[in-house]
């Protein structure tokens, strides 16, 4: 396969934005994503070995492959993996509201200086 | 009745986690973090940009947000779960590629999907690949390559969350039969054509309401065709593909009953909607139905949160007719194009049409539980 349609298959025609005023910031993101899918697809990995191992199956590699969960399985998997990507992802959805808060060099100086008593 | 078909690619235990683990963070970025985006517009960008010019009150907020920290955050993520989405699904397609084509060649058909010579894709497809997916619908390796084709059928399937019919992605293709049985309850179509079918989603579930009329579906690009052609093949349903461009079709005058799309008249362009209107009503028989639908977005009637959100697609989901479709005036389109009895609204989406749906009305609903519809008739 020639090499330009070989790329033209991996990367989408078309402008890359950068969101950040920092660049690396950008790429430091979408790396972190990355990884965290990777962390999620192996968590999902472990899961499976470990059903296995309580149903005494064994996990060689196409036992695990072959392995379907139940509906209620499946549940507890998306619980897993929501809860990694909330904590993972906390930032974007808390972040406002956390950096909305009083600083806390005034409750400092309250603290230090409390007001005289009339 | 199945809900997959005989060609859908394959997943193994891990592409299916990874998948999920994308599926779970669009949600997030679609659902989790819209609260936090509309605080932020609200409480950081409106106060310094409300009170001016009407006109450019999008442009400005849209200046604002991107200046916002936690919003680039968003926007970063959203970019990258959507490469990642065809990055995930272009890997499991390739490794599994020479079997996906021999099971395709198992399903060809008699007849090789119709080409024209000469064909030229229209730029507004090829100046940025659609949704970011490498490649679009039309790039191809061989005459005989289907891997866009299996591409995108593949993301569809998760990328809608199982909100337009799972695998069979089909419940668009209902409720626009939903939409013509309420309508236009007289017409018995003899020949339907879809354009811009892409691999055949809506197409299928059309034809399996007129199994004793012809139905022809066009699109620009030829691995996605023949790939719709085999699925087809694999659901047991007759259908004639063509590689086509809706602004010139080959077919003469008055050779169908009904013309319709199906979420496609936003990835063309302001030039092209007079034209593509213009041929739905040349090859349209006198009494012929036409029926476009699209996303349900329309910015005047939306809040300026949505309206961000709808822009987000524009500039950085690589949909640059977006908007322009979103604020193009469709009914207008239609009867400047000699259509009559136009209207436009949402139809309640169905996983099966009915004779007595009453579905449609002027009432917004939410994504995948409605469709916009615009529809007319040729005199």
């Amino acid at each position: 396969m020639n090499r330009d349609v070989s790329e033209r298959l991996k990367i989408s025609r078309g402008e890359k934005p950068r969101f950040h005023d920092d660049p690396a910031v950008d790429d430091l993101m979408t790396m972190v994503t990355a990884l965290s899918c990777e962390v999620a697809v192996l968590r999902e990995r472990v899961d499976t070995h470990e059903r296995l191992a309580e149903r005494q199956l064994g996990c060689a590699p196409e036992t695990v492959e072959s392995f379907s969960p139940n509906e209620s399985e499946q549940i507890e998997r998306a619980q897993l993996r929501q809860a990694l990507i909330d904590s993972v992802f906390r930032p974007l959805v808390a972040g406002h509201q956390e950096r909305r808060q009083s600083p806390n060099a005034a409750v400092v100086d309250k603290l230090e200086h409390p007001p005289s008593e009339k | 009745m199945n809900n997959t078909h005989g060609l859908m690619p394959e997943t193994s235990h891990d592409e299916r986690s990874r998948l999920a683990f994308i599926v779970d963070l669009k949600g997030l970025l679609d659902i989790g973090a819209s609260a936090a985006n509309a605080e932020l517009l609200a409480e950081r960008v409106m106060p310094k940009v409300a009170g001016q010019d009407d006109k450019t009150l999008l442009q400005r907020a849209r200046s604002e947000m991107a200046r916002q920290v936690p919003y680039q955050h968003w926007m970063t993520l959203m970019r990258s779960a959507q490469e990642m989405m065809w990055h995930a699904v272009g890997n499991c397609v390739d490794r599994q590629y020479e079997d996906l084509e021999a099971r395709a060649e198992g399903l060809a058909a008699d007849r090789a999907v119709r080409t024209v010579p000469d064909f030229t894709v229209p730029p507004y497809l090829t100046a940025v690949d659609t949704h970011l997916m490498p490649g679009s619908y039309y790039t191809q390796r061989s005459d005989t390559d289907i891997r866009q084709g299996a591409v995108f059928d593949l993301a569809a399937a998760i990328y809608h969350r199982g909100r337009n019919g799972n695998e069979l992605n089909d419940i668009r293709g209902h409720t626009i039969v939903s939409h013509l049985w309420e309508r236009f309850p007289e017409l018995e179509p003899e020949n339907l054509l879809e354009l811009g079918c892409t691999v055949g989603h809506s197409t299928v579930a059309v034809a399996r309401y007129f199994a004793d009329a012809e139905l022809h579906a066009v699109d620009i690009g030829l691995p996605v065709l023949r790939y719709a052609q085999a699925r087809a093949r694999s659901l047991g349903v007759d259908i004639h593909f063509a590689q086509e461009n809706a602004e010139t079709l080959s077919y003469p005058d008055e050779s169908f009953d009904v013309v319709y799309s199906s979420v496609m008249l936003h990835e063309t362009s302001n030039s092209a909607l007079p034209n593509i209107m213009a041929e739905c009503h040349r090859v349209l028989r006198p009494g012929g139905v036409v029926i476009h639908l699209e996303v349900p977005v329309r910015y005047a009637e939306m809040p300026l949160a949505d309206q961000l959100r709808a822009d987000y697609e524009t500039y950085y989901n690589n949909e640059p007719f977006w908007r322009g479709a979103c604020t193009a005036d469709l009914v207008g389109a239609l009867r400047t194009a000699g259509f009559v009895d136009v209207a436009e609204g949402y139809q309640q989406a169905v996983t099966a049409a009915s004779r007595d749906s009453h579905g449609f009305s002027s009432e917004r609903g939410p994504v995948y539980r409605c469709w916009y519809i615009v529809s007319g008739r040729k005199p």
